[in-house]
């Protein structure tokens, strides 16, 4: 049992608002992944659980306990580093074994603790090696070692793939996922990267300037935004979101959902417009098209269509999303929404 | 290919060898003057090794004082300088470099003035200080106003601060207190500076001469240095290859750890000047 | 579980009374020292500047009147004048002599190595035990030194014993003990210019002489100036080889600024105000120039 609450968390520098009243539930056993653009107060977040930076004002709750006023080692929580934190002068074993010893963990106990996590993520040929002799992977792997030897509640990861080269990363998110699955803790992983937020999530947190913008699984993040700052913060090319010219209400699509035509086809939304652009990716092509004044990019497994030609632009209707002047999402339950549809 | 023999890097070699002869030739110089009679050490033309090893040159300079008390004194000061800087440096560093306090800038200024302020301008003050307090005649006045190291402060907060702070958080969810941080995490990063730093220490205050001049009141009290200096007045006029013979037991020590440990001492004292 | 409830009625970020003054308690001790034995001696002194006393007796306000004794006396300004002359020349000298050798001895081979690491073995040495072998040295009957001109056919000096040239001689130990430092601290800034830099200037066919002006001597100049600074203020405080090689001499050939101090205070009886406003002179003239060394030394390490 390990589920997290946040209760009005504000956190200040001097007169800067980093975090502003945030109210927040973190599920047991759950993955959840905090993104958001830099300075949007995701780690932040994370350091408030941790104890190491705490709130100007607001209570956090570890299973239903106030653990605002406790000491970081009080709190049962475990944290991965940016720059994964290893202590140089210590040996790889030194550094897992630094916080059972403080704990006064006995030494026999502390043995079999070691000898099972180095097991367990291959680290164990490692154990008596200087931290500045090992490569990024090997690092990555000490500080989860380091973080899983103490059994905590929580797992905290503070963007710990960021160092590692693409390839690397790739793998290693393959690893937390599996780990996750064999601990079931609850892990609070802050990244800035959305592939790792939608690959290895339960639940995504969406921040921005302090406020959650939306708290969900993956699909319903992607599929049913709550707002424009979600819809255009996940997905790669980003959201088309073009004007209707009156009110500020926006509509929007995903370079995917575009269906590319020579001849005009039978979608709720067809446009005529002209190729300015394209990208050859490999697998799919990136094209940047023009008509009415704007610029859209269409992301299709077709590479048929030239650049400087004109091609048809078909979006079918549930993929189309409106946004009020607000920027939040008018969904088909309200009253606004068929009216504003039958303008395209 | 083999480095080719110009004419320009047989004179450059040459230079080489004559600057090494006139940096080393005053201590060859002292230490065989040191081995020589009276007659020989001025004899024309100057012989350049002893006829004969005159030991009893050091016998001469052991019993014109208590010279084993000087050396006592000598490391007695020195260690005491260490010690106390280490003890009074290490927590001070830590705190300006890694703990937020009201007026840290306003304190670390004040510690950056005292580097600025010379002994040679407090020696009165500090010496009727110490007169008042009575402790002329220990050797308190030699170690107590070097206790603490402002430049030292500087030096190892410099090296604190390019510690991350990761690696502290990450301790104290470790559960270590701000004792353990210190001993187990700062610490063993700062050794490298900090052994610079007392290396320096003891070096400088076992080679000081103005200071000990100063508040040694009388021969209980004199480091070697000042012994060594006492060498000039004895019977009168100057003899120097006793005095020679008295520098030698001062600078013999000190040339054999710098053959031994001259890549780490160099090291220090360039830190020291440049960083 | 009683203290961990005690802990959770903490609000957020409280700090016990020990986390608050623990850095104080950390710092204090620092303090006291630099207190006890800079601050308070720098006040004192400044005050018993005005004052009239000889380490005994009652002290006497007097004002300006010590500042203005030693300003119309010759020997003060004599001190001054010397101190500056072997400021100019050890500092001057020592750091052109330097930089040359740092620049000829600045690729790393054995040879090169060994003369950098002899020639900084004077710096580690008591400046006492520099000054009592050069003053054998140059001892004007018996020493290696007039007996090396004589070989040559060239008459005796007396050194450190002639008004004429006391000041030479403990301007040359000086420089013996201060260039190889000097050298060590420009070759490690020299190993620190980019070797591209070179590699750059040989494409642009630049000269040997070139490229020391237009690449080296900018590149190194911070460290040449923080050289120049702390050279400066190390030759304000002169005193071990005056007191070894001349006592001052002969006549005030050599008075410098500390030993005119030292004389005031502790030779000649009741003038320690005059030795604690000259003091003040000197602590301004090292204190401005380190205050711009530090101002410069902070600068630097926080764009590293």
């Amino acid at each position: 049992m390990a589920e997290i609450r946040f209760e009005e968390i504000t956190k200040k520098f001097g007169d800067k608002v980093i975090l502003d009243h945030i109210n927040l539930d973190i599920e047991d056993g759950s993955f959840t992944v905090m993104i958001g653009p830099s300075g949007c107060g995701k780690t932040t977040l994370l350091r408030i659980i941790a104890g190491i930076g705490p709130q100007t004002s607001g209570k956090v709750f570890l299973d239903g306990e106030d653990i605002s006023g406790l000491p970081p080692a009080k709190r049962n929580v475990a944290m991965v580093f940016q720059n994964y934190a290893i202590y140089p002068t210590m040996t790889v074993k030194e550094n897992i074994e630094f916080g059972l010893k403080n704990n006064k963990v006995p030494k026999d106990e502390r043995e079999r603790l070691i000898g099972e996590i180095s097991e367990i993520v291959g680290i164990h040929e490692l154990l008596d090696r200087k931290p500045g002799t090992l490569s990024g992977g090997q690092r990555q792997r000490i500080a989860l070692a380091r973080a899983m030897v103490k059994k905590p509640k929580v797992f905290l990861m503070d963007e710990p793939l960021s160092n590692l080269d693409a390839k690397l990363r790739v793998s290693m998110r393959t690893e937390l996922i599996e780990l996750h699955n064999r601990l079931k803790t609850t892990f609070v992983y802050v990244t800035h990267d959305q592939t790792e937020a939608m690959s290895m999530g339960t639940r995504i947190i969406l921040m921005n300037k302090g406020v959650i913008q939306q708290e969900a699984t993956p699909t319903v993040i992607y599929q049913d935004p709550d707002n424009l700052f979600t819809a255009q913060f996940i997905g790669s090319p980003q959201m088309n979101v073009l004007p209707f010219g009156e009110g500020g209400v926006r509509y929007g699509f995903r370079p995917e959902k575009v269906h590319l035509t020579h001849e005009p086809g039978q979608y709720f939304y067809t446009r005529k417009g002209h190729i300015v652009t394209k990208e050859m990716l490999g697998s799919e092509t990136i094209y940047q098209v023009r008509y009415e004044g704007n610029s859209v990019m269409i992301k299709s497994l077709d590479d048929s269509f030239d650049q400087d030609s004109d091609v048809y632009v078909g979006v079918k209707q549930p993929n189309i999303l409106l946004f009020d002047e607000q920027e939040r999402r008018i969904r088909p339950d309200d009253a606004r929404y068929d009216q504003w549809m039958s303008k395209l | 290919m083999k480095p080719k023999i110009t004419a320009w890097s047989v004179v450059s070699f040459l230079l080489k060898v004559i600057l090494m002869v006139i940096f080393i030739f005053p201590f060859y110089w002292m230490i065989i003057t040191g081995f020589k009679t009276y007659q020989e050490s001025i004899a024309f033309p100057p012989s350049f090794w002893p006829a004969q090893l005159q030991w009893e040159n050091f016998v001469k300079v052991w019993e014109s004082g208590p010279y084993l008390l000087y050396m006592f004194n000598s490391f007695a000061v020195s260690i005491g300088c260490l010690v106390l800087q280490f003890l009074i440096m290490v927590p001070a560093s830590y705190a300006f470099a890694k703990m937020e306090f009201k007026g840290r800038g306003f304190f670390f200024a004040l510690v950056m003035v005292a580097f600025m302020v010379p002994q040679q301008v407090t020696f009165i003050s500090i010496f009727h200080m110490m007169s008042r307090a009575n402790l002329l005649k220990t050797l308190w006045p030699q170690i107590l106003p070097h206790a603490a190291n402002a430049f030292g402060i500087f030096l190892l907060r410099q090296n604190f601060m390019q510690i991350p702070d990761e690696l502290l958080e990450s301790a104290r969810l470790d559960n270590a207190n701000e004792f353990q941080i210190l001993t187990n995490v700062m610490l063993p990063m700062g050794k490298p500076t900090l052994v610079s730093i007392l290396m320096l220490s003891f070096i400088t205050t076992w080679n000081n001469y103005f200071w000990p001049f100063i508040m040694a009141s009388n021969q209980n009290v004199y480091p070697l240095t000042l012994g060594i200096d006492a060498l000039r007045d004895v019977e009168g006029s100057f003899d120097w290859h006793i005095i020679m013979a008295g520098n030698v037991i001062l600078v013999v020590p000190i040339i054999i750890v710098y053959a031994i440990f001259h890549k780490r001492i160099v090291r220090a004292f360039a830190y020291s000047g440049i960083k | 579980m009683t203290t961990m409830n005690k802990s959770l009625s903490r609000p957020a970020g409280y700090k016990t009374p020990w986390e608050k003054v623990r850095p104080y308690v950390y710092i204090l001790p620092a303090l006291i020292f630099l207190g006890l034995f800079t601050v308070y001696p720098v006040i004192d002194m400044v005050v018993r500047s005005f004052q009239k006393w000889n380490l005994v007796t009652a002290p006497t306000w007097v004002g300006i009147k010590n500042y203005d004794y030693i300003f119309k006396r010759k020997e003060f300004k004599e001190a001054i004048v010397h101190t500056i002359t072997y400021a100019i020349f050890v500092v001057g000298l020592g750091l052109s002599i330097s930089t040359l050798f740092a620049v000829w001895l600045s690729k790393s081979t054995f040879m090169n190595n060994l003369t950098r690491t002899i020639m900084f073995m004077p710096h580690v040495i008591a400046l006492i035990s520099v000054a009592m072998v050069w003053a054998w040295i140059m001892n004007k009957n018996n020493g290696l030194l007039n007996m090396v001109l004589n070989f040559f056919g060239l008459p005796s000096l007396k050194w450190a014993d002639s008004a004429d040239t006391a000041m030479m001689s403990i301007i040359i130990v000086a420089l013996w003990k201060a260039i190889g430092y000097n050298t060590m601290l420009i070759y490690a800034a020299i190993q620190n210019v980019p070797q591209e830099l070179y590699e750059a200037a040989d494409l642009d066919n630049a000269n040997a002489v070139k490229k020391f002006f237009k690449i080296t001597l900018p590149m190194i100049s911070p460290q040449m100036f923080m050289l120049l600074i702390t050279a400066t203020t190390g030759s304000f405080r002169v005193f071990d080889t005056v007191r070894v090689m001349t006592h001052g001499g002969p006549g005030t050939a050599t008075q410098v600024l500390v030993y005119y101090i030292y004389e005031q205070a502790f030779v000649l009886n009741n003038k320690v105000g005059y030795a604690f406003a000259a003091s003040v002179v000197l602590m301004v003239m090292i204190g401005v120039l380190t205050a711009v060394y530090f101002r410069i030394l902070s600068k630097r390490v926080h764009y590293q």
